[in-house]
């Protein structure tokens, strides 16, 4: 009766705890709108070094790395990088309100994903996922929250796939 | 035979488990805080007890997964009725004072220290506590530890925790020194009901040994003329339970309902119900307001009397088993500094100034062994800082 | 008794298969206010003066909830 327990504990944990990231394959290709309704498209990015990072207003890690998502841009928009951030709050306000508190300018696009279509193409699991799609559109590397060390290794990936 | 080869097996599952699932659950479950918590607390009621209770509690994070904590803080007690015991029990005056104080003013200093560590393991959260208190009459060691394990997209998380205590007794006017021991353990669950809806179900388990007693309490019994004084008697374990449930409602965007009910119930016969109620809500982007209220009801100890006319096996005169209920009510607020507050400490944003003031009722069957009322009002002042660094 | 843990154990996860708020839906339990004993410290203190006047302890809950951030 104990193993028989334990026994359908792993079943039902093993497909729990396994999840597919996507690494190595093919990003999803979309169409998004800015919150004035410019339309923004993954494929214009094709060639370029990209992070795209998923994040909401609300959120405590995200609202750390959003300085250092335009640091990253400033630092390496000259080599074929940029970075494309999807948005899931449910109103714009929200993200102009955060923007206010940020004091440098905003360098790079932002997607209001209002209906929350897009983190389900890519498997999102928590806030922030931030992803670098190499030149060919190849997902190769996931990064989930925010914390200290997170730049480095973020920065060390970007140069590996820049130098490629 | 079999049913070691039986946990051999499972255990090696188990570690298989582990083993496959940590590289697929990348990121850390519990945020690590670097903060300074300063605490200034006060208590007072009609029973003649005052304490003061200042604390302060740093956390630091040592690297992207790791935390560690310490704190400490000192209980200054000051209590009427130990005095009223002093002078009533012919066994003190003749007892000097060997930890401090004086024989007639029995005043409390109590310290306490404490260190922990957190660490995030993929999605698991371990922290590991350590503390000792220390004053004239007890002494105190605990180890805890508790588990954190989120399942489904953190929408579930289980939480495992135990705690031991070992505890030595040594009143001023006794010459001995007595242990008490405690074992807890807990489970807690707590689940995602809804966008606005959060509940959380715990469940503790707790096995004493050793001298419960307040070593300065005394059992008075008159027979005619004459008076005896002698010290209580409890059976020296217990097991004591409770199973509570509490729910969030988030009730609009920037007030939240919280309800709660515990049941709990021991194997000295004393069950209670408790219902507890919380309104929060957000008065401004930097002000935040907490209302609660809380009801309690509990059965007396089945060898609690409220007076003994003969010596008895057991006899306990602690109000604390007594029948009886509560009532408490307590308003807060929390403020967040903000560069544009022209007042000191508060015009930063990494400060928030902490403060509530409380009310508690306690209604006993009988009256208290000692000050003689059934009716306990206490005034509970507290006031902080939290600053981030 | 076995079997009581085994129910217990299938509750649990058929409850967090039934029920999945995703990360970017959590903006509202993401609040402070909606976070189990988000400060503990205070949470202790009143434990403290409970535990000293009456005869119960336990079954309090512990810290959790949040945002369904990384």
């Amino acid at each position: 009766m104990f193993k028989f327990f334990v026994n359908i504990i792993i079943s039902i944990i093993i497909p729990l705890s396994v999840f597919s990231q996507d690494i190595g394959k093919d990003a999803p290709d979309f169409t998004g709108y800015s919150a004035s309704g410019d339309t923004i498209k993954l494929s214009d990015y094709k060639g370029k070094v990209l992070v795209l990072d998923f994040w909401a207003s609300w959120c405590k890690p995200c609202k750390e790395e959003f300085p250092f998502l335009i640091e990253l841009y400033n630092q390496y928009s000259k080599k074929d990088f940029s970075v494309l951030t999807i948005n899931l709050d449910d109103e714009s306000s929200k993200i102009i309100k955060f923007l206010s508190h940020i004091s440098e300018e905003i360098p790079f696009k932002i997607v209001f994903d209002k209906e929350s279509k897009l983190p389900a193409l890519y498997n999102v699991d928590a806030m922030p996922s931030s992803f670098i799609i190499d030149k060919k559109g190849v997902i190769r590397y996931l990064n989930v929250g925010f914390k200290s060390d997170d730049k480095s290794k973020i920065t060390a990936e970007i140069e590996k796939y820049l130098n490629n | 035979m079999v049913h070691k080869e039986a946990v051999a097996a499972v255990g090696k599952k188990l570690l298989f488990l582990l083993l496959i699932s940590m590289p697929a659950i990348s990121y850390s479950q519990e945020e690590l805080n670097n903060e300074i918590q300063v605490n200034f607390n006060s208590y007072f009621d009609n029973y003649h007890l005052t304490v003061f209770y200042p604390s302060i509690n740093i956390s630091k994070t040592l690297d992207a997964n790791t935390s560690l904590n310490a704190s400490y803080l000192v209980d200054a007690i000051s209590s009427a009725s130990m005095k009223m015991t002093f002078k009533v029990d012919g066994i003190t005056s003749a007892t000097p004072n060997k930890q401090g104080g004086a024989d007639n003013t029995p005043d409390e200093l109590r310290h306490q220290v404490g260190f922990g560590i957190t660490r995030n393991i993929s999605a698991t959260s371990i922290s590991v506590n350590g503390m000792y208190s220390i004053e004239h009459d007890y002494s105190s060691k605990t180890f805890a530890s508790n588990l954190s394990i989120p399942f489904a997209k953190k929408n579930t998380i289980v939480q495992l925790g135990f705690t031991r205590n070992w505890d030595k007794v040594f009143p001023q006017n006794r010459f001995w020194t007595k242990d008490r021991n405690t074992t807890v353990l807990n489970l807690g669950l707590t689940q995602i009901l809804s966008k606005s809806i959060i509940t959380q179900l715990d469940f503790s388990f707790t096995n004493m040994d050793g001298y419960m007693l307040d070593g300065y309490q005394v059992v008075r019994i008159i027979t005619g003329p004459l008076l005896q004084i002698l010290e209580p008697v409890e059976p020296d374990k217990r097991i004591r339970r409770a199973a509570g449930i509490r729910t969030n409602f988030g009730i609009s965007k920037s007030s939240t309902i919280q309800i709660g009910y515990r049941y709990y119930w021991d194997t000295w016969d004393i069950n209670s119900h408790t219902i507890e109620g919380t309104y929060k809500t957000h008065l401004s982007d930097n002000l935040n307001l907490t209302l609660e209220l809380r009801q309690y009801f509990q059965t007396k100890a089945y060898f609690f009397k409220p007076e003994y006319l003969v010596p008895e096996t057991f006899m306990g005169v602690d109000s604390k088993l007594n029948s009886g209920y509560t009532t408490d009510f307590s308003i807060g607020i929390n403020l967040k500094g903000d560069k544009s507050f022209n007042f000191p400490l508060l015009n930063s944003d990494k400060v928030t100034f902490m403060a509530s003031l409380g009310v508690y009722h306690r209604h006993t069957d009988s009256p208290d062994w000692v000050i003689r009322l059934q009716d306990l009002y206490a005034i509970l002042i507290n006031f902080g800082f939290k600053f981030s660094i | 008794m076995k079997l009581f843990y085994l129910i217990i154990f299938f509750l649990i996860f058929l409850i967090s298969g039934c029920m999945v708020v995703q990360p970017w839906e959590r903006e509202r339990l993401a609040d402070p206010n909606m976070i189990f004993d988000e400060n503990p410290i205070e949470k202790g203190i009143k434990e403290h003066y409970i535990n000293i006047r009456e005869g119960s302890e336990g079954g309090n809950g512990s810290q959790g909830g949040g945002c369904g951030c990384g």
